[in-house]
C-alpha cells in the first residue's frame, strides 16, 4: 500500500504521522512518501505564530468546531508529557478585544478558564469595551515542524523535494493512495474556485516583557485585518492583515506601518523594542475546509486522493482533528479495497 | 531660600521609591540618597518582585489596602507605556494553590488585582495534593532594572546619590534637616529596633520561556515566576539565618518542589542562584520619629520606611507616598520658616 502525501506543512505532516499511527501495524506493507516544494521552516505553518484559536464563530460550521476542539484536547494532553517542550507546544493566557459587544465565541467551552474581561482590565485598552481573557495553547510551527519530520524519518518514511505537478504522476508513479495538504497552492494540482490566498503580514519583535497575547475585533474589519500581538517562545509576532486574492509573498511597507503603528497603540511598550523581521504568508483561505475522499481517474490507473486543505487562517488550530478525520477516511478506502477483488492492490 | 535638606538612608526599592516621591513631590527640598549597597546589590535585586501580599498583622486594613492600590496603579502605569522594559515593569498571570481551603479565600487585595477568581474543579486536578487555588493577573516589577530606571527619575528630579556607610543616624543630624530611614535589615544596628531580622530566601534563576504563567503554594515556599529573561524559582523561609551563600542542597529540594507543580521546569537551564535576606519585621514601620542627639539642641526628624519582609517590592510605591506624607507634615510642622510648605 503506496501512499504519498503532497504538503509538508503541519497538514501534511501531521496526517501522514495520524495514518502511520493508525494504519501502519494492520497494514503491513504501508509504505508514505510526503513530496513537497517547501519544508520547514519555509512553509505557511512555520511563519504563523502557532496560536491556537479558531475565527470567533464557526457560522454553523460545526464539524470545524469539532476539529478545533479535538486538536486543543490533544496538545493539552501533550502538555503533560516530557515530549511537549520539543513539540514546541505550551500554555498562554491573553485577551480577545472587541470594539464593541459581540457574543460570546465557538471556543469559548474548548479553552481553558474562560472568562469576560473585568471594566478594570478593559480600561488597560482604550477603543476596546468587551471581550475576554482565557488561557491557550502554542503550537509553534518552526519547533513542531520539525518534531514532526523526525518522527516520521525514524519510523521509515520518505521525504521528497519535488513539486508535484499532477494527481496522474503520482498514479503512474504507481502511488495507490494520495493525500492532498498542498494548502494555498491546491489549485494547482487541481482547479478550485473556492479557494483563494489570504495573505498576512507579520512583524517579529524582541520584546520579552509580553506574556499575554493579544487580539482585537472590529466589526468593521475581517479576522485578522485587526492588531494582534502574539508573544512566542522567542520573539513576539505582531499582525495583522488578511487581504484576500493577494498572491505577493515580499513584505510590503505600507503593510508594515500599519501593523507596527496600530500594535504600538495597543501596546504601548512595543515602542522601543526591537524589530527583528517581516514575513509574508498566504493563508490557504476556502468557504469550508476541503477534507473529503475523491477518486480520480488518471487514464489507465484509478487513484484514491483524500483532499485536507484550506484551513485558512486556522491550520494550527484544526490539524490534529481533520488528520483524524482524514486518517477515518484513509481506513474506509481500505475497507473498500479490501472488498473489491478487481481493485486489490 | 533655604532649602529644607533631606537624606534618604537606603538605596533598595524601599529607598529609591520613597526618593523619588520626595524629589519629585517636593522641588524646594534637596534630596539626597545615601547607602552603601546600590543595584545590583541590594536585597530588592534578587527579588522576583511580584505583586502580592500576606497581611500584615497590626496595620490598618485600609492602609494595607491603599499601600497596595498605590503601587499597583503606579506600576500599572508604566507597565501600559513605553517605560516597560526599561523600568523592568511586565503584567503576569498565574494562580495560588493550596493543600487546605485558607481560612481567608478571598485575600484583601483580591479587587486589586485584576480577574481575581477561583481556579475551577478540573483546573486543580493538575495539582492532586493541592484542593484550592486562585487565579489572577498581576504585576511583576524586576529591580535589577527598576532601580536604575528609578535612580535616573530621582537624578532628574534634583537629587544627589552618595555611597558612604552609616553607622548611626545620628552622623547625618548635622548636615539634613531631616532623615528617611529605608535601611531595611540594616534599621536592626542602625536605629537598634531589634523587631527587624532576616529572613533567608534562596532562589534560581531557571531559563524556561514556555513556561509563562506563575504558581505559588500558598505556604510560601514553593514558587516561580516567569521574569523578563528567566523565572525566578524558589525557595525557603529561614528566620534568623544570615548565610548570604546559596547552599546547593536547598537548590536541589526547591527545584524538586517546583518541578511537581511544573514537570517541564525540569527541561529548563538553571543559570544560577541567589540569596537574599528579607527584612522581617511584625509589621512595616513606616511612621515618624524625633531623635535627639547628644548633648546637642538640635533635633533631627526621623521618617522610618522598613521592614517590609518579603513585600517590599509589591508596597513600595505606596509606602513611599505615606512616607512622604509624613515627611510633608514635618516640613509643615516644625521646618524652617523658609522650608514651610
Amino acid at each position: 500500500m503506496r501512499v504519498a502525501v503532497i504538503g509538508a506543512g503541519v497538514i501534511g505532516l501531521s496526517t501522514a504521522k495520524c495514518i502511520y499511527e493508525q494504519y501502519h501495524s494492520t497494514q503491513g506493507n504501508l509504505t508514505i512518501e510526503v513530496y513537497a516544494d517547501r519544508f520547514t521552516p519555509l512553509t505557511t505553518s512555520d511563519g504563523a505564530a502557532g496560536f491556537w484559536q479558531p475565527y470567533l464563530y464557526d457560522n454553523g460550521r460545526t464539524e470545524e468546531t469539532k476539529w478545533n476542539k479535538e486538536t486543543f484536547d490533544y496538545l493539552l494532553s501533550v502538555l503533560s508529557s516530557p515530549e511537549s517542550v520539543k513539540m514546541g507546544i505550551f500554555l498562554q493566557s491573553g485577551y480577545n478585544l472587541c470594539s464593541d459587544y459581540a457574543p460570546e465565541p465557538s471556543f469559548k467551552d474548548i479553552v481553558l478558564g474562560f472568562r469576560h474581561l473585568t471594566k478594570r482590565e478593559l480600561e488597560m485598552f482604550p477603543g476596546y469595551n468587551h471581550g475576554w481573557f482565557n488561557t491557550a495553547l502554542m503550537i509553534e510551527g518552526k519547533t513542531y515542524l520539525p518534531w514532526l519530520m523526525d518522527w516520521l524519518q525514524n519510523r521509515g518514511v520518505m521525504f521528497y523535494q519535488k513539486k508535484i505537478e499532477s494527481f496522474k504522476e503520482l498514479a503512474d508513479a504507481g502511488v495507490d493512495i494520495i493525500i492532498n495538504c498542498s494548502g494555498v497552492r491546491s489549485g494547482d494540482l487541481q482547479p478550485d474556485p473556492q479557494l483563494t490566498p489570504g495573505r498576512g503580514q507579520i512583524i517579529k519583535v524582541d520584546a520579552p516583557w509580553l506574556k499575554h497575547w493579544i487580539l482585537t475585533h472590529n466589526k468593521r474589519s475581517s479576522t485578522y485585518n485587526s492588531p494582534y500581538i502574539i508573544p512566542g517562545s522567542r520573539l513576539v509576532t505582531v499582525g495583522g492583515v488578511f487581504q484576500v486574492g493577494n498572491w505577493s509573498e515580499a513584505n510590503n511597507s505600507i503593510d508594515h506601518k500599519k501593523i507596527w503603528e496600530e500594535a504600538c497603540h495597543l501596546e504601548p511598550s512595543l515602542k522601543h523594542a526591537r524589530i527583528v523581521e517581516d514575513w509574508a504568508g498566504l493563508r490557504p483561505v476556502r468557504t469550508t475546509v476541503r477534507l473529503e475522499r475523491e477518486k480520480i481517474s488518471c487514464g489507465q490507473n484509478d487513484i484514491e486522493v483524500i483532499h485536507n486543505y484550506g484551513h485558512g487562517g486556522f491550520g494550527l488550530t484544526i490539524h490534529w482533528g481533520c488528520a483524524m478525520e482524514a486518517s477515518r477516511l484513509f481506513g474506509q478506502i481500505i475497507e473498500n479495497s479490501a472488498k473489491t477483488p478487481k481493485a486489490r492492490l | 531660600m533655604k532649602r529644607a535638606k533631606v537624606v534618604v538612608v537606603g538605596a533598595g526599592v524601599i529607598g529609591f521609591s520613597t526618593a523619588v516621591c520626595i524629589a519629585e513631590s517636593l522641588p524646594l527640598c534637596a534630596v539626597t540618597l545615601v547607602a552603601d549597597q546600590f543595584s545590583p546589590d541590594t536585597t530588592s535585586d534578587g527579588a522576583a518582585g511580584i505583586m502580592f501580599v500576606s497581611k500584615y498583622p497590626d496595620i490598618d486594613l485600609e492602609r494595607q489596602k491603599r499601600w497596595f492600590k498605590d503601587s499597583f496603579d503606579h506600576l500599572l502605569a508604566i507597565a501600559q507605556s513605553d517605560q516597560a522594559p526599561e523600568a523592568g515593569v511586565m503584567l503576569s498571570s498565574g494562580c495560588q494553590i493550596f493543600r487546605e481551603v485558607p481560612a481567608q479565600t478571598v485575600p484583601f487585595w483580591a479587587d486589586l488585582v485584576h480577574g481575581f477568581r477561583f481556579l475551577t474543579e478540573s483546573e486543580l486536578k493538575r495539582f492532586p495534593e493541592h484542593c484550592f487555588g486562585q487565579a489572577f493577573t498581576t504585576i511583576k516589577c524586576e529591580c535589577s532594572a527598576y532601580l536604575p530606571w528609578l535612580e535616573k527619575r530621582f537624578r532628574r528630579a534634583g537629587g544627589k546619590v552618595q555611597q558612604s556607610h552609616v553607622n548611626h543616624l545620628q552622623e547625618l543630624a548635622g548636615t539634613y534637616d531631616l532623615i528617611v530611614n529605608c535601611s531595611g535589615l540594616g534599621a536592626r544596628s542602625l536605629v537598634g529596633d531589634q523587631e527587624v531580622h532576616p529572613v533567608r530566601g534562596q532562589v534560581l534563576k531557571v531559563q524556561a520561556p514556555w513556561i509563562n504563567h506563575f504558581i505559588r503554594d500558598g505556604d510560601g515556599l514553593t514558587y516561580f515566576y516567569p521574569g523578563v529573561h528567566s523565572l525566578t524559582v524558589g525557595g525557603t523561609r529561614q528566620e534568623g539565618d544570615r548565610r548570604l551563600e546559596a547552599d546547593p542542597a536547598e537548590s536541589e529540594d526547591i527545584l524538586r518542589r517546583c518541578c511537581l507543580l511544573e514537570p517541564s521546569l525540569a527541561k529548563g537551564k538553571v543559570l544560577g542562584e541567589w540569596v537574599g535576606l528579607r527584612p522581617g519585621r511584625r509589621n512595616p514601620r513606616v511612621e515618624r520619629e524625633v531623635l535627639g542627639t547628644q548633648g546637642s539642641v538640635r533635633r533631627v526628624h526621623v521618617v522610618h520606611n522598613y521592614g517590609h519582609g518579603g513585600g517590599g517590592v509589591t508596597l513600595a510605591w505606596g509606602t513611599a507616598l505615606d512616607a512622604l506624607g509624613l515627611v510633608k507634615q514635618i516640613l509643615n510642622d516644625t521646618g524652617p520658616p523658609q522650608a514651610r510648605l
